[in-house]
């Protein structure tokens, strides 16, 4: 009821769930009466450095009636249609996982049987050669999905590298231009009530009292207020994504500018490669159980591709998640909520979905504990569906080169990941649910990309004719490989898309990891 | 044979579970050499009608004509449930299928109902649903293809004889070459070492063997229960009916395109609408009411003579604690029962095929494949049974007084008592805070049955979505009213269920 409703909000923390949050809440609430303070310091550096996406991203964007075009050119961004793997399974393999899926006319049998089929037969062309997205990556092309689901030009999706302190200040602008109330300043003490223990206020440095209904803690890491304040908890994940660790340094890019993220296994973690406009975005995630901070610098630096442009800059994180994300009258977006490791790009993700289901669950001042409760609830099982996913990464691997790879080879995985894993093995059966990320075509190419091939194939997908499916797969290959060709150069279509003035209209946004189809 | 592929199947029990399963095991395996058996001693199909999804997954793998399929089965479509006397006496409401208004904005449509009613208005939500307010009128159509089209909002289920059913099913099996076997079970053999199902001997002497036993033998779960003891979780407490008595009419003169579910003093009676002929069914909780008591309201009720006691049928509301051991699979009443209020029994036997099919073993190692059909079948009874369960807390929240023929029978009282699951507490908790649906996996009940199922019954959420403010007052109040009339004038403009259905699937025309 509109007596009840809460009237100011205070988001503590910048950065990009500080503004991402301040963004969308200042749209949500477009001319109704709430005022949204965001309280950051000049003084706290954010964990800004070059950013990989999922093409979620979009939606969000679109949401907020912003130009695509206009925040590619001052984020200095770049598209992206997937992740490639390197040495993740087997030293010297390398896979994507594209924003894609498969076309082909067998509907009703997973097309990873087909391929499977085929591959029992002697082939030995890569899923991937099958895939769209995968196709125009690494021939470094792109061009914008085609909106009629019959084509096979709509089988992908896309999103974006850019550079996470420019998207926040991208957004601190568009915020501020709603109203937003930004408030310099570190927060040095909480004020909480007596009675139940929420949050009353924060105070500053400079002595001034914030006073809100709803806190929003995008504070970081350090949980100013949902950790520090409440003593929420955490759960942790480190034994299951032991990486605990990152070093981040940008280089030249010698004018590289592949339309996808590498990630690199190295002896005790990953390398990551993030193509922007202006830069490259290096950086090495690895766990200090395994190898010391300089040795793992000195790896990043011989393995960058242009000269370094900055003096490495080291972090430290946690694996895991917040125990309630949502508590009391304070919500715990971005890192304040949990991290999970960049390997799949979906830290923004993450954000863009605690902030979506605020907003399904907007509180009033009564705080009612069934709608933090779903809140909560939901938000853990998007944490715990991509933590499955992530640690198959680590696990799914016949390396034996090193200590780290050892771990993680022969580690226990959660029951969930077991089981799914062993349908899988057995018959390619991938489990799927509604909400949340992976579905299909992500389970598959990780799987497949990581050497868990099933043990049996689908009996129908067997009982097709050899002869004609290889005919069938050529015909695809070929029609793929032909589509991507036909598509413009990465760099091109960047540089047209974001010139000044520019005519092109990106397509509509969905919620879909993988295109129209999905 | 491959030795190490799945290479049998056997059925036990030929009811709709089992010629259901073995429709759907022989369409989908045809021409891969694996062998299909049921075992089926059963003279006829036993009676009855019910509901079944109209465009399920199920019958388009069959390739089932649904015109054909409705001229097999004496057919009548069905857009809506009209519930009577739940929320108290004199209450109605109907249940439509499909969509219920359209989003305003970014906020769910029905948080504006909750907004009008707030402000004092006496909405009904069904005045949302075409298939509601068109079932009403005794109207019908198949939905329209365009989306911009209010009658694309449509959704309906088709009511049939599930003895012509039945039959429909075993001829596709048996045309797609179904071994049928015409024995009696005397006893099944366990395997000394891993305790999985060895054979069936039947008292001719001979026996049966197969890599996966399909146990579809009823309530007597002979396979999944008695051979290889997999426990019964007991819903008795959740789910207070455990016995239907059901007996026929002629047909109505003009059958609307709705099941009626009337709350009566010993439980509640399902009104099926046939081509030829009305099903009624009391479905009440023995001992509480005595099976003569029930004869005696059902009599009065259809003014037909109840057949005692071959009109009676038992349940025991509950299910597997595993519906998947070893290698027996147990599907329709020997996995479980959650009551048919609204989703037919059938609902939960397509989705039961549907899962099987997408988990059927390849190899013979089926531990993975069961565990996932185990989880998933678990979710989709408990989620079923709390729709139904649902059902018997209106009473608790109607702020009226019971009428006066619920207050002198045990049956609704005794309601009050019953249990109620965590997962629904939750639902009615949320709900009720605002206006939202928990999140549940699968679809086995769409949101907006839910939904709708808990205005109708009396459930007003104390509040609605902050952002209902994003309009105002006035612009709310045009846009239900607007909604609210083209839904009406669309219904309206349908022809009438009865010529319809004599257009659709003439009686008597070949087929």
């Amino acid at each position: 009821m509109l007596e009840n409703a809460i009237r100011n909000i205070v988001i503590v923390g910048g950065g990009t769930a500080g503004w991402m949050t301040a963004a969308a809440m200042s749209h949500f609430f477009g001319n109704l009466p709430v005022r949204i303070s965001l309280i950051e310091s000049d003084q706290i550096g954010t964990v800004g450095v070059g950013e990989a996406t999922l093409p979620h991203l979009r939606f969000f964007n679109q949401m907020l009636g912003i130009d695509e075009n206009d925040f590619m050119r001052k984020t200095q961004a770049t598209y992206k249609l997937g992740n490639e793997f390197v040495n993740w399974g087997r030293q010297g393999d390398a896979y994507m996982h594209p924003f894609g899926n498969f076309r082909f006319p067998e509907e009703d049998i997973d097309f990873h049987q087909l391929w499977l089929k085929q591959r029992q037969g002697g082939d030995a062309h890569s899923i991937g050669e099958y895939s769209l997205a995968v196709a125009a990556a690494k021939r470094g092309r792109f061009s914008y999905p085609a909106q009629d689901p019959g084509s096979l030009l709509s089988t992908f999706s896309y999103a974006f590298h850019l550079d996470a302190s420019l998207y926040a200040r991208y957004l601190r602008d568009y915020s501020e231009s709603k109203g937003v109330t930004r408030i310099e300043g570190k927060v040095t003490d909480v004020t909480q009530q007596g009675s139940n223990g929420f949050i009353e206020s924060v105070t500053l440095e400079s002595g001034d009292v914030v006073a809100g209904e709803l806190f929003i803690d995008c504070s970081g890491f350090s949980g100013l207020l949902i950790e520090k304040t409440l003593k929420t908890g955490f759960e942790d994940w480190s034994h299951w994504l032991p990486c605990d660790r990152a070093v981040a340094i940008p280089c030249e890019s010698a004018g590289n500018m592949p339309p996808y993220t590498r990630a690199t296994a190295r002896e005790a973690g990953w390398q990551w490669r993030i193509p922007l406009q202006h830069r490259m975005g290096n950086g090495h995630v690895y766990s200090s159980g395994f190898i010391a901070d300089d040795k793992a610098a000195n790896i990043l630096l011989e393995n960058l591709d242009g000269e370094p442009l900055a003096e490495p800059a080291f972090l430290r994180f946690n694996t895991g998640k917040r125990k309630q994300c949502w508590n009391k009258n304070c919500v715990a977006i971005g890192l304040s909520g949990g991290f999970l490791e960049p390997l799949e790009s979906t830290s923004i993700y993450l954000i863009q979905i605690a902030i979506m289901k605020l907003r399904e669950f907007f509180p009033d001042v009564h705080f009612a504990a069934a709608g933090r409760n779903e809140f909560n609830r939901l938000i853990d099982m998007e944490y715990e569906r991509v933590k499955d996913f992530l640690i198959l990464h680590y696990h799914a691997t016949e390396r034996t080169d090193s200590e780290f790879w050892n771990y993680c080879r022969t580690m226990s995985i959660p029951d969930s990941l077991q089981s799914k894993m062993a349908l899988f093995r057995e018959q390619g059966h991938i489990v799927e649910y509604q909400d949340g990320l992976f579905s299909k075509p992500s389970w598959v190419a990780v799987y497949l990309g990581q050497g868990v091939i099933p043990k049996y194939t689908e009996r129908r997908a067997d009982a097709l004719s050899a002869a004609e499916l290889h005919q069938q797969l050529d015909a695809l290959r070929a029609s793929v490989s032909q589509a991507a060709e036909s598509m413009p150069a990465h760099a091109e279509q960047l540089a047209k898309h974001c010139a000044p003035g520019t005519q092109y209209q990106a397509p509509r946004a969905s919620m879909s990891l993988y295109g129209s189809r999905q | 044979m491959n030795e190490e592929r799945l290479n049998s199947i056997v059925i036990l029990g030929g009811g709709v579970a089992g010629w259901s399963a073995a429709a759907a095991l022989t369409t989908h395996l045809q021409g891969l050499g694996i062998g299909v058996s049921i075992i089926d001693s059963t003279a006829e199909p036993v009676a009855g009608a019910s509901v079944v999804p109209a465009l399920p997954r199920l019958h388009q793998l069959l390739g089932i004509e649904e015109k054909k399929l409705m001229k097999a089965c004496s057919g009548t479509f069905q857009l809506a449930t009209h519930y009577v006397d739940w929320h108290n006496a004199g209450h109605d409401f109907f249940l439509g299928n499909g969509e219920y208004g359209a989003r305003i904005g970014t906020v769910d449509f029905n948080q504006f109902v909750t907004y009008q009613r707030k402000q004092g208005s006496d909405l009904r939500y069904e005045s949302f649903s075409v298939a509601a307010i068109a079932g009403a009128l005794g109207r019908f159509s198949h939905p329209a293809r365009d989306e911009n089209n209010v009658l694309s909002t449509l959704g309906y289920t088709l009511h049939i004889d599930t003895q012509a059913y039945q039959r429909y099913l075993k001829n596709i099996a048996e045309s797609l070459g179904v071994t049928v076997i015409d024995r009696d079970v005397i006893d099944v053999r366990l395997n000394d070492k891993n305790g999985a199902i060895e054979s069936i001997e039947f008292n001719s002497g001979e026996s049966v063997s197969a890599d996966l036993y399909v146990d579809c033998s009823g309530a007597q779960a002979t396979l999944i229960g008695d051979s290889l003891g997999v426990g019964y979780r007991d819903w008795s407490g959740i789910l207070p009916c455990n016995r239907m008595m059901s007996v026929c009419t002629a047909g109505a003169q003009k059958p609307k395109a709705l099941s009626t579910l009337v709350a009566s003093a010993h439980g509640w009676i399902k009104q099926i609408p046939l081509r030829d002929k009305t099903v009624y069914q009391y479905h009440y909780r023995h001992p509480l009411s005595s099976d003569s008591d029930v004869a005696d309201s059902l009599q009065e009720i259809s003014r037909v003579v109840v057949q005692r006691p071959s009109a009676v049928i038992h349940f025991d509301p509950g299910c597997r604690d595993r519906f998947w051991q070893h290698n027996c699979v147990a599907l329709g009443a020997a996995a479980g029962y959650t009551d048919s209020l609204n989703l037919g029994d059938l609902h939960l036997l397509q989705d039961d095929v549907l899962r099987l099919l997408k988990l059927l073993p390849q190899g013979l190692e089926f531990g993975p494949m069961a565990e996932e059909y185990n989880r998933l079948a678990t979710e989709v009874y408990q989620q079923s049974r709390d729709f139904h369960a649902a059902h018997y807390c209106a009473q608790r929240y109607a702020q009226s007084v019971p009428s006066k023929e619920k207050s002198t029978q045990k049956f609704w009282p005794y309601c009050n008592s019953l249990e109620r699951s965590e997962l629904l507490s939750q639902v009615i908790e949320l709900f009720m805070a605002s206006g939202k649906l928990v999140y549940m996996e699968g679809d086995v009940v769409e949101e907006s049955a839910w939904i709708a199922l808990l205005y109708g019954l009396g459930f007003v959420p104390d509040d609605y979505d902050t952002f209902v403010q994003e309009l105002d007052a006035r612009q709310i109040k045009t846009h239900l009213v607007n909604m609210q009339q083209i839904i009406q004038k669309s219904a309206e403009s349908l022809p009438s269920h009865v010529e319809y259905l004599d257009r659709y699937c003439p009686r008597g025309s070949p087929q």
